[in-house]
């Protein structure tokens, strides 16, 4: 399991609707099935950002980007390539 | 944006945009749309409210609009007790619907509850194209219920709501929507919104190359449910889905298809009904 991922699911943690799935969730699993709502993906959007460090860009911010944890890993993984950031 | 008010007074407009006075010809034209509406989408209606133009501004916030749209909300400032105007516990409505959730917040519904009203609404839009008024009178019909019911509920209506206004003469189409949320964040809102299909709209020219959507179907998911709490017996908080009449802007888009023909257009429509 990447670095990116597993502080992805110390992050969801913070969340009433994803902190119970937080742990166990299969990293390609669909997060709205599992009880994603679109409010908990901006907040989860914000939180990201701040602790990653990083502010994803405008095609990021879909529905898409916070279907799965690999998917969340994956956009953060070429933002924070992009940005040369070294947040751990 | 009344393009041809039949009882215009010659060289009147309003003093600012965006807000409109009715004729009464216009005025007979929407007390048919109301019954229309009524007739075809009210009958399992416990109740139909007529709403004040103003609301409380804890509704509205406890709604998520003021998070959501700040942009568009407008407040009411007054100094009742004299010295400098201040915000008040007032704000201007921006969705007919608001008014209804404080009759069943903190309750258990057993049954799905359907209520409708007509509500003076105000939005400060940044533009003033055709049918884009920043004051206008919204007709809508809630339900609140389980999720299945109201899903049902909610594309029973926009189906309804798209024969009529094609029955009447309009284009009607029914096209994936979202709201416009603000701002970086709300971006996201709004493609989640539409990739869930959550709102449709319908739409319908309202002046010549201009479109506008005259209707809106919208599935709430659970979000006045939490924020107003209102759970079923399981404690569980409900959906809630509307349908939604832009009445300025339906007769705008009646009056742009049918002239003066409207009244008997509507007449013979719901006589046929």
């Amino acid at each position: 399991m990447s670095c990116v991922q597993e502080q992805i699911r110390v992050v969801m943690k913070e969340f009433a609707k994803l902190s119970g799935i937080a742990d166990g969730i299969a990293e390609g699993a669909d997060l709205w099935e599992a009880g994603m709502d679109s409010l908990t993906s901006v907040q989860l959007l914000l939180r990201l950002e701040d602790y990653f460090g990083v502010e994803l860009p405008d095609e990021a911010l879909t529905r898409e980007t916070f279907r799965s944890i690999r998917a969340m890993t994956e956009v953060l993984r070429t933002q924070l390539d992009r940005e040369g950031s070294h947040a751990s | 944006m009344n393009q041809q008010p039949s009882t215009a007074v010659a060289g009147a407009a309003p003093t600012v945009w965006g807000t409109e006075l009715t004729p009464s010809a216009d005025e007979q034209v929407l007390d048919l749309l109301r019954s229309g509406i009524a007739h075809r989408f009210g009958r399992s209606g416990e109740e139909h409210y007529v709403a004040p133009p103003v609301i409380a501004r804890a509704t509205v916030e406890r709604a998520g609009y003021q998070s959501s749209f700040p942009q568009l909300l407008g407040s009411v400032y007054a100094a009742p007790d004299g010295g400098e105007q201040a915000l008040t516990d007032l704000v201007l409505p921006p969705a007919a619907c608001h008014h209804l959730y404080p009759l069943v917040a903190g309750s258990t519904l057993t049954e799905p509850l359907t209520l409708s009203l007509e509500a003076r609404c105000f939005r400060a839009e940044s533009t003033g194209e055709p049918g884009r008024l920043r004051s206008f009178r919204m007709y809508e019909v809630v339900r609140l219920g389980p999720e299945p019911d109201v899903q049902a509920w909610r594309d029973e209506m926009l189906e309804g709501a798209a024969a009529w206004l094609t029955d009447l003469g309009l284009s009607a189409e029914t096209v994936a929507a979202n709201d416009p949320f603000f701002g970086r964040t709300g971006r996201l809102m709004a493609r989640v919104q539409r990739s869930q299909q959550l709102k449709w709209e319908i739409t319908a020219e309202v002046a010549d190359d201009t479109v506008q959507a005259v209707a809106s179907a919208n599935f709430h998911k659970e979000h006045f449910g939490e924020a107003f709490e209102v759970a079923d017996a399981q404690g569980a908080p409900l959906h809630s889905a509307c349908l939604a009449f832009g009445l300025d802007r339906l007769l705008l888009a009646l009056r742009h298809r049918h002239g003066s023909d409207v009244v008997e257009r509507l007449t013979r429509t719901e006589a046929h009904s």
